[in-house]
């Protein structure tokens, strides 16, 4: 087993990731993807204060996080992925992160966007990158934790909240 | 004797204007402002939206601190900047409160310090929450659930006290501390966050909440199980299979909701097959 | 049914709601303390403590995480009591009034999701309110519109309350005069379905290493321990 779950989640490492998706996917490692907090010291430190004792956690840019996915070392522990825009995602993928599945989780950051879902919100940078990762034959869907509905998000994108 | 008296009274009566100058001076408007944003962090959810989540709430604790800090126009821009989406745990949040006071009060002495507050209240929100969500919804709460309700079962009205002094002991301290320990330390709360350690106490008491619920379970089955016969308290160790079967009904994704309604009906159903056999 | 045990029952889910998510959350909202407390202040509260240790057991291992709503178990258990204390004498049968309200009115679970929804929504222009406030230098009024989100939780809970009341009494008038019977024989089995269910969902949801061993072992121990003596 190497990706249990690679999910796109603007809040990266947070409780519905730490309590509900690692016991339920058996997760032994989080990898966060983020050039943003790769830079910053004060946020690399706080998310790995936030994981307990027993899992495994890697915080890099893109390259560096989708190197250590690719490696033998990665390959060997049931890994979650975490991701901070659909964008970034789709430069993991292009670099050759073996992941199947997508999952949507929170998306809401920024103003001006197109609301979907409670916890997700579309702009059209998002979609292009969407388009292009389900061209790729990765399957996307909304859900914020395992024990709600998945929803395709073409699906939610046409019907909206 | 009298004299004494009057000598120690004299002695007190300073003693006590002294601190109370001095409490005006250093800590009056100081203890003032800690306490009117511990009081209005109670409500830090007050106003929770899908869009802002705790923004307004935030902003509602920050403001008798901002008004004091600040005037005109530059209180309006403090404002703007504390009015942004704003989620995290409830409770931690006043970590976050007290860091940010600290910096803010830094700021409008013109100290504009080695991080900005937006930025840094940004970094710590995820990881508050996630320690939060974990230690409080995950691990005190079931614990002091468990623990209540089995003692309720039971018939007994200690369950409530038992339940609300296990939450609220660590709830409202952990409160209190965080308030005070982020205004004391500023952005160096990282490092107390750190040293707390709470994701590996929020193992120690996930673990001793599932030996509580073993506990309550065994009571349960043996209570059902057929009391009198010899043979019949063996009945009662069905019950542990049968909590398996769950769990792997539940793992399926199957609603707890339904399932126990089918169980109920599936009960319902089974006793009157039995009342109609005349069983 | 009397108005006074409505407007206790109604004030009771106002207050447990606002302490479920908006104020305090000292956790007078839990279905073990609101449960009694209302069944106190109706007159029968270990009536109360039983629906309210029940629903309490089978949510013990739901999570509020993030901004997934779970259901309002708050409400369940104000709903469950009320209706458990003021039923017509014998239409339950006695001792085990509790334990079928709660089923009662279970199906209904879900209607506190959508006022609970509804009222997050109705707060989504608050921001923006208290924005322009801001630009007017109306700090007061910052204060009023974080009054009216709260309002709106307050409102959102009597909302669910009452669904959750009409739905469990139009169920328990219309069935069970049809199954006094079945439920007067059913009653000593019934209840272990809760406290059973929510530990299993606890141990599902993981997060526990070898929690089956903790949990089978302990159990064997226990009920081993009881047999002996």
């Amino acid at each position: 087993m190497a990706i249990v779950l690679a999910r796109v989640d603007n809040r990266l490492i947070h409780g519905q990731v730490l309590e509900a998706w690692v016991p339920s996917t058996r997760t032994e490692c989080i990898v966060v993807a983020n050039n943003r907090v790769a830079e910053e010291e004060l946020s690399r430190l706080l998310m790995a204060a936030a994981v307990p004792r027993g899992i495994r956690v890697v915080i890099g840019s893109i390259e560096y996080a989708s190197a250590f996915l690719c490696s033998p070392d990665g390959q060997a522990l049931r890994t979650l992925v975490l991701f901070d825009s659909p964008a970034d995602a789709l430069r993991a993928h292009d670099l050759g992160v073996p992941f199947a599945e997508l999952n949507l989780g929170n998306l809401q950051r920024l103003e001006g966007k197109k609301r979907v879902s409670c916890s997700v919100a579309f702009d059209q940078e998002d979609i292009q990158s969407l388009n292009a990762l389900e061209a790729q034959g990765v399957k996307i869907h909304i859900q914020c934790v395992p024990s709600e509905r998945q929803r395709n998000w073409r699906v939610a994108l046409a019907s909206g909240c | 004797m009298p004299g004494c008296g009057s000598a120690v009274l004299s002695c007190w009566s300073t003693f006590c204007a002294w601190c109370s100058d001095m409490m005006s001076r250093v800590r009056y408007n100081r203890l003032r402002v800690l306490g009117a944003t511990l009081w209005r962090s109670l409500t830090l959810q007050g106003s929770w939206s899908f869009d802002g989540m705790q923004s307004l709430g935030f902003l509602f604790a920050m403001l008798p601190a901002l008004r004091r800090y600040y005037q005109g126009p530059e209180l309006a821009a403090a404002c703007r900047r504390h009015l942004r989406h704003f989620n995290t745990h409830p409770v931690l949040a006043t970590l976050i409160l007290g860091a940010s006071l600290r910096l803010e009060e830094h700021r409008s002495q013109g100290d504009e310090g080695l991080i900005d507050v937006v930025k840094f209240k940004e970094a710590l929100v995820g990881p508050c929450a996630a320690m939060g969500d974990g230690f409080f919804w995950g691990g005190l709460r079931p614990l002091a659930a468990a623990l209540g309700a089995g003692l309720g079962l039971t018939g007994s009205l200690w369950a409530i006290p038992v339940f609300l002094l296990v939450y609220n002991l660590p709830h409202l301290w952990l409160r209190v501390l965080g308030l005070l320990q982020g205004y004391r330390r500023g952005y160096r709360i990282v490092e107390s966050l750190q040293h707390w350690h709470l994701p590996d106490w929020t193992q120690r008491l996930k673990r001793l909440t599932v030996v509580l619920l073993a506990v309550l379970c065994a009571w349960v089955s043996a209570a059902v199980a057929p009391a009198g016969r010899p043979t019949g308290a063996i009945w009662g160790l069905l019950g542990l299979p049968l909590v398996f079967l769950l769990v792997w009904l539940v793992r399926r994704g199957i609603s707890p909701l339904l399932i126990g309604l089918a169980g109920c009906l599936l009960i319902l159903s089974g006793v009157q097959i039995c009342l109609m056999q005349g069983w | 049914m009397t108005v006074a045990a409505l407007l206790w029952a109604a004030l009771t889910s106002i207050f447990a709601g606002l302490d479920r998510t908006a104020l305090c959350q000292v956790m007078l909202a839990r279905p073990i303390v609101v449960a009694p407390l209302l069944g106190w202040l109706l007159g029968m509260p270990l009536v109360g403590l039983q629906a309210g240790a029940l629903i309490e057991l089978l949510w013990v291992g739901r999570l509020p995480v993030g901004a997934a709503v779970p259901p309002d178990d708050t409400q369940l258990a104000v709903a469950s009591t009320l209706l458990a204390v003021t039923s017509p004498l014998g239409l339950l049968p006695a001792g085990f009034e509790a334990v079928i309200c709660v089923f009662l009115v279970l199906p209904f679970g879900r209607a506190g999701e959508a006022f609970d929804r509804l009222a997050r929504r109705a707060n989504n222009r608050l921001p923006q309110l208290a924005g322009e406030a801001i630009e007017q230098e109306q700090y007061a009024r910052v204060k009023w519109l974080h009054l009216q989100g709260m309002a709106a939780f307050a409102l959102a809970s009597l909302a669910t309350c009452i669904a959750l009341v009409t739905g469990g009494w139009l169920l328990l008038h219309g069935l069970v005069p049809h199954l006094r019977t079945v439920l007067a024989a059913a009653g000593p089995w019934l209840w272990p379905v809760l406290p059973v269910l929510g530990s299993a969902v606890v141990l599902a949801g993981g997060g526990v290493r070898h929690a089956w061993l903790w949990f089978g072992g302990t159990f064997l121990l226990v009920y081993v321990l009881r047999l002996v003596f």
